[in-house]
């Protein structure tokens, strides 16, 4: 499609008929089809898969890859994708696509299910398992049903991967498939089934879910099929051609509303494995409706975790491209990406070589990514600018022996938290999403009591936390979670260091953290007062591992990446996330959203709904 | 393939500045350099200013081998 700028996001139906050969109503038909394919695989999974990352949590991208037809500039592209975790269906373009031909194109037959999960290879993490089933009409290869999941836990020496300090390199993030045979000709492959079963801590679960992942791509291939049945197979084909340029051209529309410039941010991961913060850049360059992403000045890669692959990176920048422009609505598919470049040097944290272990950096510097790109592009118009959100995936997994059968059973109980976002123009941060990157939705805290020897106290928002603005940010949440039998944890929480910025005169808000309170079930249950607890993560007094501000001299910093901290049973465990940057000065905050917030406990005070003097956090 | 861990404490994608204007907008910042576009890795000469794309050819992704 051109490469300039139209004034219109939706072509009229002579140039339809022109240039893809379709009257507008089929092509119309066919676009939404494709979309609604991907979201019939998506509720597959959510009704059928036994891990929780995949029933409740929509820790997984699911979709359809377009055919190959280089005559209309298709090649096996990512034509529709379902609603969930966004960083999965872009990465979908990547990961998918090379492993379609480290395998062979023609090499597929009908029935065959490719899996394969090594992050180099165009992908995220080890756990994020990329899976995919050819589409056919007849002998004609039309395409490929295609999946990324998000595994519970992937074998290797850290129960449920994300091992920040424990896992220096690749080597020790668990089992990675070149891609392979999961299916052959619709019957399963015993072997490629046991790599799971016999190296992971999820055996029942995956023996399940590997075939609900069949399950669902042989859901989206039937109903592909379907459809080319139907309508044939070169309407088929010029209707993923159709689909592919119209997002393309709603971005280029899109892009057209930030104004031209060249715009820069920075921003801090709290550590690497050895305590130093890390530098992360970010310089957005625009000009009409192209746009380049470049992260260069970001700090090198790290041993233990502090990398992130190439392909997560250039995910997260689409994102927040597309964060900045969401109101527009646009459908994802790879056209969408094509007006979009990134520059993402190799070598950097932002771009891992072999042999750096990326399991852990994954999430943290995935997001960070994704909010930088809000950042740079937040000074190009305080129309479009946010305050800084909670920019990790926050993360707090327990691993242990459940007790509570008739024989003990290994289990990996992992909760991701949402949480604040900054003020904008249109108004108030939210106070409980997650990450663009994830769009996931917390599990149910009854069936995860159930499931697992964990217990969720309490969650509520803090007041004083919401960074104070025109229009704040959203409020910090605090968890208090128990394990019933002594654990070992895995966590990452990033702003327990550096708290989020708020934009255009907006405030700051407070500093996340994660503390313990020993054995102190029975107190919280009697309704005594816990104290301050011993920091986790976060600033702590050295002697005495109590919570302390910042400055205070000599405090410590506790790593807010970690794996294999020791909880025991009782211990109350606080997981608080950052609260959200705000937007615009807070002293033009209208006086009735004030008195809201002094009525909702946002605030404690006016003063601090003004920006006055309030607890950022220890 | 493997490679060591940088020496440099941050990394920046190297720019080579490229002779000559650019087509489409006349600017004499027209540089060559690596980027990700919607397919994969690219190697391209580009303008700095309007973002043209002079000329681009397909490269190996780094982690695959050198590009």
């Amino acid at each position: 499609m051109s490469t300039t700028a139209t004034d219109r996001s939706v072509p009229y139906a002579e140039e339809v008929d022109q240039r893809y050969g379709l009257d507008l109503t089929t092509a119309e038909v066919l676009r939404h089809a494709l979309r609604f394919v991907a979201l019939q695989m998506q509720l597959k999974i959510n009704t059928a898969a036994l891990s929780p990352l995949l029933n409740e949590t929509n820790d997984f991208g699911i979709g359809l890859l377009a055919p190959h037809a280089p005559d209309r500039d298709l090649d096996f592209d990512a034509v529709a994708m379902a609603t969930s975790a966004p960083a999965h269906y872009v990465i979908n373009q990547f990961y998918a696509r090379m492993a379609i031909e480290r395998w062979g194109a023609d090499r597929f037959r009908p029935g065959d299910v490719l899996i394969y999960n090594d992050p180099y290879q165009g992908g995220s993490h080890v756990n994020d398992v990329g899976a995919l089933m050819p589409i056919f009409h007849g002998d004609r290869l039309m395409g490929f049903a295609v999946s990324i999941t998000h595994w519970l836990d992937i074998g290797g020496p850290v129960p449920g991967g994300l091992g920040a300090g424990l896992q220096r390199d690749m080597y020790a993030e668990g089992i990675k498939l070149s891609p392979r045979l999961l299916y052959r000709g619709g019957e399963l492959v015993q072997e490629t089934m046991e790599l799971f079963t016999e190296q992971t801590r999820i055996p029942d679960l995956s023996l399940n879910d590997l075939q609900v992942i069949r399950s669902a791509l042989q859901l989206g291939v039937d109903m592909a099929e379907r459809y080319i049945e139907r309508y044939g197979a070169e309407t088929y084909i010029a209707a993923s051609q159709y689909t592919l340029d119209y997002s393309e051209r709603a971005v280029r529309r899109a892009l057209m509303e930030i104004p031209d410039g060249v715009y820069e941010a920075e921003d801090h991961l709290d550590n690497d494995a050895d305590g130093n913060p890390m530098l992360l850049r970010c310089t957005v360059r625009k000009h009409t409706d192209r746009i380049e992403v470049d992260y260069s000045g970001s700090c090198r890669e790290e041993w233990f975790g502090y990398a992130s692959q190439w392909s997560d990176t250039v995910s997260a920048a689409h994102l927040g491209v597309g964060a900045i422009l969401e109101s527009i609505g646009i459908s994802p598919n790879a056209g969408g990406f094509r007006p979009i470049h990134v520059v993402v040097p190799p070598g950097s944290c932002l771009h891992a070589l072999p042999p750096m272990s990326t399991n852990a950096g994954h999430t943290m510097l995935f997001t960070k990514a994704l909010n930088l790109v809000k950042l740079a592009v937040s000074q190009a118009a305080e129309s479009l600018a946010v305050g800084e959100n909670y920019d990790d995936v926050g993360v707090l997994g327990f691993a242990g022996m459940d007790t509570r059968g008739p024989a003990p059973a290994p289990f990996v109980a992992m909760r991701v938290y949402s949480g604040p976002y900054g003020g904008s123009a249109r108004g108030d941060g939210c106070s409980f999403t997650l990450v663009e990157g994830g769009n996931c939705v917390e599990p149910s805290l009854e069936l995860d009591e159930i499931s697992y020897p964990v217990l969720m106290l309490s969650k509520e928002f803090v007041a004083d936390t919401a960074g104070a603005g025109r229009h704040r940010g959203g409020p910090a949440t605090r968890a208090l979670l128990v394990p019933r039998t002594d654990v070992e944890s895995i966590f990452q929480l990033d702003q327990c260091r550096f708290p989020t910025k708020g934009v255009f005169g907006g405030l700051p808000g407070s500093r996340a953290s994660i503390t313990v309170h020993r054995k102190a079930l029975d107190d919280w249950s009697a309704g005594r007062d816990l104290g301050p607890g011993e920091v986790v993560a976060g600033f702590a007094d050295p002697q005495t591992g109590r919570p302390v501000r910042p400055d205070t001299e000599g405090a410590r910093f506790m790593l807010s990446k970690r794996a294999g901290v020791q909880f025991g049973t009782g211990d109350v465990v606080v997981f608080q996330t950052a609260g959200g940057g705000g937007h615009g000065d807070p002293a033009e905050r209208d006086s009735a959203d004030v008195r809201r917030d002094l009525r909702d406990g946002i605030y404690s005070s006016e003063q601090a709904a003004r920006g006055g003097a309030i607890d950022k956090g220890v | 393939m493997l490679f060591p861990q940088p020496t440099e404490m941050t990394i920046a994608e190297p720019v080579d500045p490229v002779g000559g204007t650019c087509g489409e907008c006349g600017a004499a910042t027209l540089a060559r350099y690596r980027l990700v576009d919607y397919r994969g890795w690219l190697r391209v000469v580009k303008c700095r200013s309007c973002l043209a794309v002079a000329s681009s050819e397909r490269v190996v992704a780094p982690p695959q081998g050198t590009s």
